[in-house]
């Protein structure tokens, strides 16, 4: 009886079980790419919701690491592959708003063309720093007025072209009219000692990786590049008190191959959202050093936009471009 | 005392039954998963890494350091057995290693390895314990400059790596740096050598590379001549070493050890070099330096040593200064914010006894690795007995599934396929590959650091001569280039009767 | 240095040694090319890339030279079966894994392997193969849950 059961079991699930009616989404296996190699923090929150997406939706959640290109090659495939739901990719804000500008017109995807947002998940807050014992300024009025009386002495480290933490330093130097060098890295703890020693004197970056050489004293904090304060530190000024409108900061999201339809991304984005909005869910993340965000593919959208075209002018006006 | 006060709370932490019961399925599971060709460290850990995420963080850290030597022990092995090396590391390894498994001492090679790695990693441990906060400020005197002095020293200390001709060495290196570039380039996001291809944008892949020149070059190699097809498999021979052996592998192992933990608190690349290093070191100081390349035991003993105490001490900028400085490491700082703990500065003082535990379960880790592995290497050396025909195919069919496995990318495999032509290539014209990967792994390396150093000097470029510790290093460059070449130009190089 | 033994030594291992370095060096020199110069402040992409090509290329040319004056080498020959069995076989995995999937692959990849020796017999190849298919969808399929099909789109 027992092994009749298994191998009916087994048999529906190699026939990919021929059900009668058209199943409702999801009958089978979902695949979540991570455009990133594992450990990461964007490879933590897909393995987080896919647990989740498991238990609520009764299929598994697979999470594909597909690192290489700075996350272009795993969005490029979830591009290519079938728009059914079964593909979804979880980006960043640089394959998303970035990349497809900064690499021009042979790059492989054009965010809002070939894909369909779901949910924004989280902001990964970056912070104005630097190394005290290099820069006098405390504040960020005083460091504007610094970097204008030494014009390119200041030099600012990140974690690569196009990165936010790039992108961040070159909104500030358009916004304010100072002149730093910037200095890009291989990811950002590449960038940490030499902040720390002070070969590099200044950095936007993000609060995980900073907040405890702050504490410590080896760095200053002197403001947060998000729109509001931030809850790890509500004392912490925001940039844009003092230039106002600015805002430099990381995100994640969830988006499906464009064609895939709106019932199942709906769904998918309720699903999510609802788990962001866990007590438990914003405690890892922000044990993480990430503020859970839930919102609709509309307003997932809108951010897309907005965003795609601030860092659009950033790069034209900086002349950020590969020759 | 302070030291033994800590050590023992380290201890008590880790030296539990549920404890030591995860650090031997670490130890275990990372060994048998590393010596699958193709799957080094890094795609070991990330692959055991979710399992982790569910225990406690003591546990977890001490499983993942078991899971970390486990690995890295394997791909010792089966650059050893089967001249794959896993990881970069391994390639000194595999040199000597892989020559004494084809005169039946894959034994005694692999015992030297496990020996020398605990040793090592003993000793790094008590370095770590003692010496951690002091020594995670050294690692901020090196900036740009130093890391390009640092490399150019490595770069020629690697032209020892080849017994023949020290031209083609030299050409091989070159290449390798060349190799190295391809991908986008960090400064200006330009594509180079890429084709037009996304995948190869990350550059090629270290794995891909040494799979193809060293695991699919060698098997062909291997097809040419039916009758050395069986060499290493004729004789197992002993498996342990005899008092001779230890006699030989004594002061190369004490070397190794201090070169290792020494670099190895460099975040940008130190440990890398730990090993090719003290290979570099072996080689100069050895009785008989014409018995490099055939199978020196020296040559296994000090680089697997350096490599063990480089990957422990790597541990030091991440504990107190929060720096991960490898990929392994940032797995490790991923999994440790997983539980709730951010390394930094202030990491001794607010959980000492994770700390602590952590230190002391890198020592259990080592210690589960020998009892683990003495045994073992029965098995593996009982493997080449597997008539080669048989063998082989299962090598090509797991390291090209290791290899896919690290980006999920076919790519990488075409890759790999090209290498081993091209790895077959060099063998028909007598170029020996291992300054080749050197090149590779240190060349980018090279090149950012001079780009930043000039980019952070404002284009003035006697600030290397200008800045001490610089200006030190380059000076002992030079003088190596010097006592490299002047021998080898004196003596005429016997290259040309080399089989 | 009659005609004879100048091709000789071209075609020895050093001499074709030293071609294949002018050649490389050759090849990324023309690549670079495209690439940003930039100046010693601000190196371009172009850079490093062209110094290490000069460089190769003069290195190239001293073995080639050497080769010329020394007694000549010439390389074994190739064992054509051997490689062209082998390559071909990471080939299958690096072109098919995700169509063919692992199963098929590992089998093809196996059978195709085997035969290069020339000394393995049809039945112990597919034997071999079997195996070998059971045995990775064993440890990276059930073990390591890698996300790699058995079979692949083509197939399923």
């Amino acid at each position: 009886m027992v092994f009749k059961t298994i191998a009916a079991a087994c048999l529906s699930l190699a026939l990919g079980a021929p059900a009668l009616a058209q199943p409702a989404y999801p009958s089978k296996p979902v695949t979540i790419v991570v455009p990133f190699t594992a450990g990461g923090t964007a490879d933590i929150i897909a393995r987080l919701a896919a647990e989740h997406l498991h238990k609520k939706l009764g299929q598994p959640f697979v999470v594909e690491n597909i690192g290489g290109g700075g996350g272009v090659s795993g969005v490029e495939k979830v591009v290519k592959s079938a728009p059914d739901g079964y593909t979804l990719v979880l980006a960043s804000t640089s394959n998303l708003a970035v990349h497809p500008t900064l690499y021009g017109a042979k790059f492989p995807y054009q965010t809002l063309r070939d894909l369909k947002p779901i949910t924004q998940v989280s902001v990964v807050p970056n912070v104005l720093v630097i190394n005290p014992s290099k820069i006098p300024a405390r504040t960020v009025p005083d460091l504007i007025t610094y970097l204008k009386a030494n014009p390119d002495k200041v030099s600012f480290g990140s974690a690569g072209v196009g990165t936010t933490q790039h992108l961040a330093g070159e909104l500030f130097m358009q916004r304010t009219g100072v002149k730093m060098v910037h200095i890009p890295y291989r990811g950002s703890s590449a960038m940490l000692p030499d902040l720390l020693s002070g070969s590099v004197e200044l950095a936007f970056d993000n609060v995980p990786l900073l907040l405890p050489q702050v504490k410590s004293g080896k760095l200053l904090a002197l403001a947060v590049a998000t729109p509001e304060r931030e809850a790890f530190d509500k004392d912490m000024p925001t940039v844009a008190e003092f230039v106002p409108g600015f805002e430099a900061t990381a995100w994640h999201g969830f988006l499906a191959p464009a064609a895939t339809p709106d019932a199942v991304v709906e769904k998918l984005s309720t699903e999510i959202q609802a788990f962001m909005k866990a007590p438990e869910t914003v405690k890892k993340m922000q044990e993480l050093g990430m503020t859970p965000i839930s919102t609709t593919p509309a307003q997932f959208t809108d951010l897309i936009k907005s965003m795609t075209v601030q860092w659009k002018e950033v790069i034209e006006k900086g002349n950020i471009k590969p020759q | 005392m302070d030291l033994f006060s800590n050590l023992a709370l380290g201890l008590s932490t880790s030296l539990s039954v549920t404890n030591l019961f995860y650090c031997f399925i670490g130890a275990l599971f990372g060994t048998l998963i590393g010596v699958l060709p193709g799957l080094g460290p890094v795609a070991t850990i990330a692959m055991l890494l979710p399992i982790t995420f569910g225990l406690e963080p003591v546990s977890a850290l001490i499983m993942l350091a078991g899971i970390y030597y486990g690995a890295q022990y394997g791909g010792s092995t089966t650059a050893i057995l089967i001249n794959l090396p896993g990881e970069s590391t391994s390639v000194v390894t595999a040199i000597d290693g892989y020559q004494m498994a084809r005169k039946g001492r894959a034994g005694t090679a692999l015992a030297t390895a496990a020996l020398g790695s605990f040793f090592a990693g003993t000793v790094t441990t008590l370095f770590i314990a003692l010496f951690a906060p002091p020594l995670a400020n050294l690692a901020l005197q090196f900036g740009p400059p130093e890391y390009f002095a640092l490399m150019v020293l490595g770069l020629i200390a690697s032209i020892t790596l080849a017994s023949g001709s020290l031209l083609k060495a030299l050409a091989m290196i070159i290449l390798g740096l060349l190799l190295g570039l391809v991908g986008r380039d960090v400064y200006t996001t330009e594509a180079r050598f890429t084709f037009g291809l996304e995948n190869l944008s990350d550059g090629l892949q270290f794995v891909a590379l040494a799979m193809g020149i060293y695991g699919i070059g060698e098997i062909v190699r291997n097809l040419e001549n039916p009758e050395q097809r069986s060499v290493g498999v004729a004789k197992v021979g002993s498996l342990m070493l005899s008092r001779e052996d230890f006699r030989r592998i004594a002061a190369p192992v004490l070397r190794g050890t201090g070169l290792g933990s020494l670099l190895g608190i460099l975040p940008g690349g130190g440990a890398l070099l730990s090993s090719f290093a003290s290979y570099a070191v072996e080689k100069k100081f050895a009785k008989n330096p014409k018995e490099f390349g055939q199978g020196a035991i020296e040559g296994v003993a000090g680089p697997e040593s350096a490599n063990n105490a480089g990957a422990q001490s790597s541990f030091i900028p991440m504990l107190t200064l929060g720096i991960p400085s490898n990929p392994v490491m940032a797995l490790m700082v991923g999994a440790l914010i997983v539980h709730g703990i951010t390394p930094g500065p202030a990491f001794i003082n607010e959980k000492p006894d994770l700390f602590w535990g952590l230190i002391a379960s890198m020592w259990v880790g080592n210690l589960m690795l020998v009892i683990l592995n003495l045994p073992l290497i029965g098995i593996w050396v009982r493997l080449l007995t597997v008539p080669y025909n048989y063998l082989f195919p299962a090598i090509v069919v797991f390291s090209a599934i290791g290899v896919f496995s690290v980006n999920n990318a076919g790519a990488d495999v075409l890759v790999m396929a090209g290498m081993g032509v091209f790895g077959y290539l060099l063998y028909k014209l007598n170029c020996e590959p291992a300054p080749l990967l050197l090149g590779f792994i240190l060349g980018p390396m090279l090149e950012e650091n001079l780009r930043r150093s000039m980019l952070l000097f404002r284009g003035d470029a006697t600030q290397f001569l200008t800045r001490p510790l610089t200006a030190s290093l380059l000076a002992i460059a030079v003088v190596s280039l010097l006592v490299v070449l002047l021998p080898g130009m004196s003596r005429k190089r016997e290259v040309v009767f080399k089989e | 240095m009659t005609g004879n033994s100048f091709r000789k030594a071209l075609l020895s291992q050093d001499g074709l040694s030293g071609l294949m370095f002018m050649a490389a060096a050759g090849g990324f020199a023309y690549l670079a090319q495209d690439l940003s110069l930039g100046t010693a402040l601000r190196m371009g992409a172009g850079y490093f890339p062209l110094v290490l090509s000069g460089l190769l290329a003069l290195i190239g040319l001293a073995i080639l030279l050497r080769a010329l004056a020394s007694e000549a080498i010439a390389p074994s020959a190739i064992a054509w079966r051997g490689l062209l069995l082998v390559v071909a076989s990471v080939l299958v995995f690096g072109l098919g894994l995700g169509r063919l999937g692992l199963g098929p692959c590992v089998g093809i990849a196996t059978i195709l392997s085997a035969m290069a020796s020339g000394q393995v017999g049809w039945r112990a190849a597919i034997a071999l193969a079997a195996g070998l298919v059971l045995f990775t969808w064993a440890v990276f399929i059930l073990g390591l849950g890698l996300p790699i099909p058995m079979l692949g789109s083509w197939l399923s």
